[in-house]
């Protein structure tokens, strides 16, 4: 990491962390308007110092950001934070969503800090033009994701107070319209999720012969589609509503991030690094 | 008929969990358990839950038609119309943002859009279905396979293939010969970024070159070559006395982290370990080691075994003898060899159009969502006498209504 990835990062992780501790002081006390030039100027300048971050990055290592889980949660962070800044944009009156979407993205920067961020280059593997199709789809599912699950968060806390009968959180965006966010989220991200499988599968066959191998990568990422697919079909044909989607909205997103942060940890034997050490012949190999 | 309806809606609630379970469920399962077994019931399950999904969708389709003109139960909203121009200027813009205007009786009408928006799922699951024809037709006419290619060595298809999986329509074609030429290996910071090379196929009455690089294989006659796997070969010259027992090339595994470790057993029945050190250094306790994969100054350890157990061990330089216990070895030359997949799959394409309608099926779901705004005009009269006329409206979005009516109210708002 160089000095100027270092001051950028910690403005990011800064301004980030700043916003949180707003969007909780508007949640907790009620929203004021004096607290709003800032919202803007930390978000924005969040934002430019992320992409900036992004750019040195690629700068530093002659490469697209998508080896490391440092530099994909550099990706990761500013997607949240995009589809946060648009959501927001469209609809003025869910910036408390923010409370739980801005916590993500820094979380995501600090994951990808504790991780090694060693500038390797690319392997042959690695050089496919399905590789940042894959990459951004799968971020920006991710993204969308967690604003989603965010959106339900909120549904969660309002519900439970509104059942007792309690006027807090009346700041919120309306039961049913944190439920159609995180539905429309969920859309949006599962066209993405969608994207990012058949891209992945088609890469496989070109890199490795075969359109699917059951690595656990791969499995788990099919196994948050499914889910995903399964919290749609609760919706539109069961109409499910309410609580039970919501904690499901939540309990897809741990799939989700099981998938991209922790499956490598809990599983090193996968090939899915594309070091092209360990390939779908090995795992047969040692299957056999 | 809702009863057939419900049961079909659970029915593909119950599928799609029990695939979320298979998909899980093969991650965690014994080593020992045959993943084509899971694969084929996976497929299976999933065909039976895209058709029963496709015949709830389909009959969704049948019940949608375009809205009624008749008097809404309840205008949740109201504007109060101002300017002359008013209600041409909603038309203009609504009409501007692809709605059609109904006109009904008297004071009634709305506007709506995207009602083949349903169409989207209808796509996007037939697309599932060619998905799993695609693989349909590589199980039964497709095979798999792979090869070991060493440069300027030819190999015969189909003879030298090791057969993977093999389709029961699958048939060989005419043989032929190929070998693998102008192989090259580049480093980037000691780590291997690009292999390529081209493939020479020879039938005897002609000859073809392809290129080959990782991610982009050489087709030939249907069949794809990819490189899968690399590793180094070393030239080895063994004698015991005054007899060689062994001038050959040894393939040497690659292992996690660029360690290149294999063992080998010699007709003698004396086994032997062999380690390449590509690019060998000596730290500070004097020991021999390399971490890189470049090799700028290879070096093996070699290891006679007895047992299992190491017996006697050498580091020879390249093109160097040393002795090991009554052996004396020779490391004269390396090279690289290459582990070739090999596969024809006639429903690739079929694959790819199936993928295709997918993203495009999904994508109309999400961008043709389903819209209606009812308005209905309403001359009142206020205390003071004035009369003026208020527009009631209420809008309706699958899905979405709540945001609709959201981008609605703002939408008259900015008018």
């Amino acid at each position: 990491m160089t000095t100027a990835e270092q001051v950028f990062f910690i403005i990011t992780i800064g301004c980030y962390v700043l916003l949180t501790l707003i969007y909780l002081g508007w949640l907790l006390f009620g929203r004021s308007d004096k607290g709003r030039n800032i919202e803007k100027f930390l978000i924005l300048g969040g934002l430019g110092s992320n992409i900036i971050l992004i750019f040195l990055r690629v700068s530093a290592t002659g490469r697209l950001p998508v080896k490391t889980i440092y530099e994909l949660n550099l990706v990761t962070a500013a997607l949240i934070v995009i589809a946060f800044l648009y959501m927001k944009r469209r609809y003025p009156g869910i910036a408390l969503i923010g409370t739980i979407c801005m916590p993500f993205a820094f979380i995501a920067l600090g994951l990808g800090l504790s991780t090694a961020n060693d500038m390797t280059p690319l392997t042959p593997a690695y050089k496919s033009s399905w590789l940042v199709v894959h990459v951004i789809f799968a971020l920006i599912a991710t993204a969308c994701f967690v604003f989603a699950t965010s959106s339900s968060a909120m549904y969660l806390l309002k519900k439970r107070h509104a059942d007792n009968g309690s006027a807090r959180f009346e700041n919120l965006p309306s039961l049913n319209m944190l439920e159609e966010l995180a539905f429309k989220l969920v859309l949006v991200g599962f066209l993405a999720e969608t994207v990012m499988l058949l891209s992945g599968s088609i890469w496989a066959k070109l890199l490795w012969g075969s359109f699917w191998s059951w690595d656990p990568v791969e499995s788990w990422s099919l196994a948050c589609w499914i889910a995903y697919g399964l919290y749609i079909h609760l919706r539109v044909s069961l109409k499910w509503r309410g609580k039970r989607l919501a904690w499901i909205c939540i309990g897809c997103l741990a799939v989700n991030l099981f998938s991209f942060w922790f499956i490598g940890l809990v599983t090193p034997k996968t090939y899915h690094s594309l070091d092209q050490v360990i390939t779908p012949w090995d795992q047969q190999e040692n299957s056999k | 008929m809702a009863f057939k309806d419900m049961a079909t809606r659970n029915l593909t609630i119950l599928l799609l969990f029990l695939l979320f379970l298979i998909t899980l469920g093969v991650i965690y399962l014994p080593v020992y358990f045959n993943k084509d077994w899971v694969t084929s019931s996976f497929a299976a399950i999933s065909a039976v839950t895209t058709i029963v999904i496709l015949d709830c969708s389909l009959r969704r389709l049948k019940r949608i038609k375009l809205p009624k003109l008749v008097e809404f139960p309840l205008y949740e909203n109201s504007i109060e119309v101002k300017e002359v121009d008013f209600f041409q200027s909603i038309e203009a813009k609504l009409r501007k943002k692809g709605f059609k205007i109904l006109r009904g009786s008297d004071n009634l009408w709305c506007a709506h859009k995207n009602g083949f928006g349903s169409w989207g799922s209808v796509i996007f699951h037939i697309a599932i279905v060619i998905c799993l024809m695609g693989f349909s037709l590589n199980f039964y006419f497709g095979f798999r396979g792979y090869t070991m290619l060493y440069e300027g060595v030819p190999t015969k298809y189909p003879e030298e293939i090791e057969t993977e999986v093999k389709g029961r329509f699958f048939k060989f074609g005419e043989p032929y010969t190929l070998s693998l030429e102008q192989y090259q290996v580049e480093f980037e910071d000691t780590t291997p970024t690009r292999f390529y090379g081209t493939i020479l196929f020879e039938n005897g009455f002609n000859t073809s070159v392809e290129p080959v690089e990782v991610n982009k294989p050489a087709k030939h006659q249907g069949v794809f070559w990819r490189f899968a796997k690399w590793g180094y070969s070393t030239k080895l010259q063994i004698t015991k006395g005054n007899e060689v027992i062994f001038n050959n090339w040894v393939n040497i595994m690659t292992n996690p982290g660029y360690s290149f470790v294999d063992r080998f057993v010699l007709e003698d029945k004396s086994e032997w370990e062999i380690e390449l050190l590509p690019n060998c250094r000596r730290n500070q306790e004097g020991e021999l080691y390399s971490h890189d994969p470049e090799p700028l100054n290879p070096w093996i350890k070699i290891v006679q075994l007895d047992k299992g157990k190491e017996k006697a061990s050498q580091y020879i330089p390249l093109r160097q003898l040393a002795k090991v216990s009554e052996y004396k070895v020779g490391f004269s030359d390396y090279r690289f060899w290459q582990l070739v997949d090999v596969s024809s799959d006639p429903g690739e394409y079929v694959i790819y159009i199936g993928c295709l309608l997918m993203v495009i099926g999904l994508a109309w779901r999400l961008l043709f969502i389903s819209k209606t705004i009812y308005f209905k005009e309403e001359s009142e009269v206020s205390l003071h006498g004035e009369e003026s006329t208020v527009l009631y409206w209420t809008s309706r979005a699958a899905y979405f209504n709540e945001l609709f009516q959201e981008d609605v109210k703002r939408m008259l708002k900015d008018l």
